[in-house]
């Protein structure tokens, strides 16, 4: 695809607009949530009574640390894809230089967007079923 | 005055609008690739949507009060999932048909249908940060 303008319709031009508008306020609110959701996982973990922090002083709580801090980093990896892949869309609705181009990079984005939440969900819906076999078999 | 029928035909101006886009091989690949992951996703909303439905028939075979609302609760859940559903395939849709009939019509069709869910996550994404600004507080 090379970098050439796309005669889209003024109408469309306002949609691609009003959907880069609406993915930045998806992305910007679900970076918020996932930081404080961050901030007060680890609030709480630090906060445990002093005789559960030493029982669980290695196990526990750096796996339960371990599992915010990975949730926040696929909080922050897929939302900053939608940010990117908004603001392409928007250039494409707001410039007319490299309309195909910005167009390629906001659908790169986009895919990788939508690609890690089925695999997270294909990853879960396999530790579901996995859970339910061995309690089964147990 | 008239036009003179045996003139020969003029250089006219392309319509600003409706025509045809040249889309590379990579580019094709890309849409067609996201277009997967699209309708892969709306599938997961299918399987949470049959989930929610066995969910809402458990809690109203309870017949409480409390059954019945969680079965509503379900119910409007399964309603936005099923509208997200269908718009992210028809953004799906609209996309591919954009790449493949190289009209920029079909992509402001999927643009259109995009918009649609976005807004709808938009609002769902609002009210969690909302939600958990009140817990925090």
């Amino acid at each position: 695809m090379d970098a050439r303008r796309i005669p889209f319709t003024e109408e469309d031009e306002r949609r691609i607009a009003s959907a880069a508008t609406w993915g930045v306020i998806v992305a910007v609110s679900s970076l918020a949530t996932g930081v404080i959701s961050l901030l007060v996982q680890m609030q709480a973990l630090s906060s445990l009574p002093p005789g559960l922090s030493r029982l669980g002083s290695g196990f526990f709580v750096k796996g339960a640390l371990g599992a915010s801090l990975v949730q926040a980093v696929i909080v922050v990896l897929i939302n900053v894809w939608l940010l990117q892949a908004s603001l392409s869309f928007r250039k494409v609705a707001l410039t007319d230089e490299a309309d195909q181009a910005h167009l390629l990079t906001g659908f790169r984005r986009l895919r990788a967007y939508f690609m890690v939440q089925v695999v997270l969900l294909m990853l879960l819906v396999g530790l579901v079923l996995f859970g339910v076999v061995v309690g089964l078999s147990s | 005055m008239h036009d003179n029928p045996f003139a020969p035909p003029t250089a006219t101006a392309d319509s600003p609008e409706g025509r045809g886009l040249v889309f590379s091989e990579e580019g094709v690949r890309v849409v067609s690739s996201l277009a997967t992951w699209m309708r892969g996703l709306s599938t997961f909303y299918y399987v949470g949507v049959a989930f929610l439905a066995l969910g809402a028939c458990g809690a109203l075979v309870t017949g409480s009060a409390a059954g019945v609302g969680v079965a509503l609760g379900f119910s409007i859940v399964m309603l936005g999932l099923i509208t997200a559903a269908i718009w992210l395939r028809s953004a799906a849709s609209g996309f591919e048909r954009g790449v493949y009939s190289d009209d920029e019509m079909t992509l402001g069709q999927g643009f259109r249908n995009l918009r649609a869910y976005l807004i709808l996550m938009g609002i769902i994404s609002i009210l969690s940060l909302g939600s958990t600004i009140l817990e925090v507080m």
